[in-house]
């Protein structure tokens, strides 16, 4: 048993290190460890289960090495920022204020052609366009448009829009989501008088319900006719969430 | 944080257990059966077949009874070798094969052997 456990972190150590040597293009999405840790752990749970000749508390102790080793790394990670470094790297700014860092690239050891399909992977078509492009550390891509191409905003318009924050779901399914009701304030009885008012008689009528942080009440009816309603159920002042 | 805190705890805790539980178990059993075997040799260098037999026959009953249990740890490849082993030795007994029950016994005693040292996590078996 001890065997497997030291084989799996040997496997593992190794394969985490070939893959930060083979840099972050690889990567997408996942930090490095973890992109090892995917893949082992599909192998890992498939080898015990075709061959019954091993038991499969070797799949599972395996496994189990493995999520050590990532809560390991994962607290170890939280508590050093010097260690985050060393096992996900840094993130690399490729594109500074409109100019490709290419002693950067080289690095990176990403290509410049590379280069040019994410930044038009983000939507952006002319790199003239670019203020900033970001290489994180799970391989992807944060393109930022400069200034003069970059959406307009409503504090370039000089505007103050009101809070917008998340909505709340009152109705999943015809099921009452009973902690988001008593989140917003609200009771059984006002969300019946609110149905009521569309043509609903219980909420098991309704698919879906949501409150907005504007006071918009958000209701589709259940089934393939359901019907959809937008109503103002609250005015914005009214919202205490 | 505390909840990973809890996880290495708890996963650190079960790799130990369940390691240090299967090292043990493999172990007394391999010691169990070569005593029965060691009991086996003695009864053929003295000659007398018909002891050797049932000690044969107690050591693969007794190893039938343990195998189960085994199994949970060990790969079953390591099993089946003592098992087809056995079942030689007993046969060669029966036949009278003096080479056959030598060779039998030690093809036992190197399966028997070989189950602790598999398991144990010397560096030769790691790498």
């Amino acid at each position: 048993m001890f065997t497997v456990f030291f084989r799996t972190m040997a496997l593992f150590v190794f394969t985490v290190v070939v893959i930060r040597c083979m840099g972050k293009r690889q990567m997408a999405q996942l930090q490095p460890f973890e992109f090892v840790i995917t893949l082992l752990i599909a192998d890992l749970a498939a080898s015990p289960m075709s061959d019954t000749g091993t038991p499969l508390l070797y799949g599972a102790l395996s496994i189990l090495a493995l999520l050590l080793a990532h809560s390991a790394i994962s607290l170890l990670s939280m508590r050093s920022e010097r260690f985050r470094a060393w096992i996900c790297g840094t993130p690399s700014i490729v594109i500074r204020d409109g100019k490709i860092q290419v002693a950067e690239l080289q690095r990176l050891c990403y290509d410049l052609s590379d280069l040019m399909e994410a930044v038009r992977n983000r939507g952006v078509l002319n790199p003239a366009d670019v203020g900033t492009a970001v290489l994180e550390t799970n391989g992807a891509l944060s393109v930022f448009p400069n200034s003069a191409n970059r959406p307009v905003t409503p504090q370039d318009m000089g505007l103050a829009p009101g809070y917008e924050g998340v909505p709340l779901t009152l109705v999943l399914d015809g099921r009452l989501q009973e902690a988001n009701l008593k989140l917003g304030g609200f009771d059984l009885p006002w969300l019946q008088k609110q149905l009521a008012l569309l043509g609903y008689e219980t909420h098991r009528e309704v698919f879906l319900c949501s409150l907005d942080t504007q006071g918009r009440l958000l209701v589709q009816g259940a089934g393939p006719q359901g019907k959809l309603h937008i109503a103002q159920a609250l005015r914005p002042d009214q919202v205490t969430w | 944080m505390k909840f990973k805190s809890w996880v290495i705890a708890v996963s650190l805790a079960m790799v130990l257990a369940l390691g240090g539980f299967s090292l043990l178990h493999v172990r007394r059993v391999s010691e169990s059966m070569l005593s029965m075997l060691e009991q086996v040799r003695i009864a053929v260098a003295s000659g007398d077949w018909g002891d050797a037999e049932n000690q044969a026959n107690v050591l693969h009953d007794d190893w039938h009874r343990r195998r189960e249990g085994l199994q949970v740890f060990i790969s079953h490849r390591d099993t089946d070798a003592v098992d087809m082993t056995l079942v030689r030795l007993i046969a060669a007994i029966q036949a009278g094969d003096s080479f056959g029950v030598a060779r039998e016994i030690a093809n036992a005693d190197t399966a028997l052997e070989n189950l602790p040292i598999r398991e144990t996590p010397y560096i030769a078996n790691i790498l």
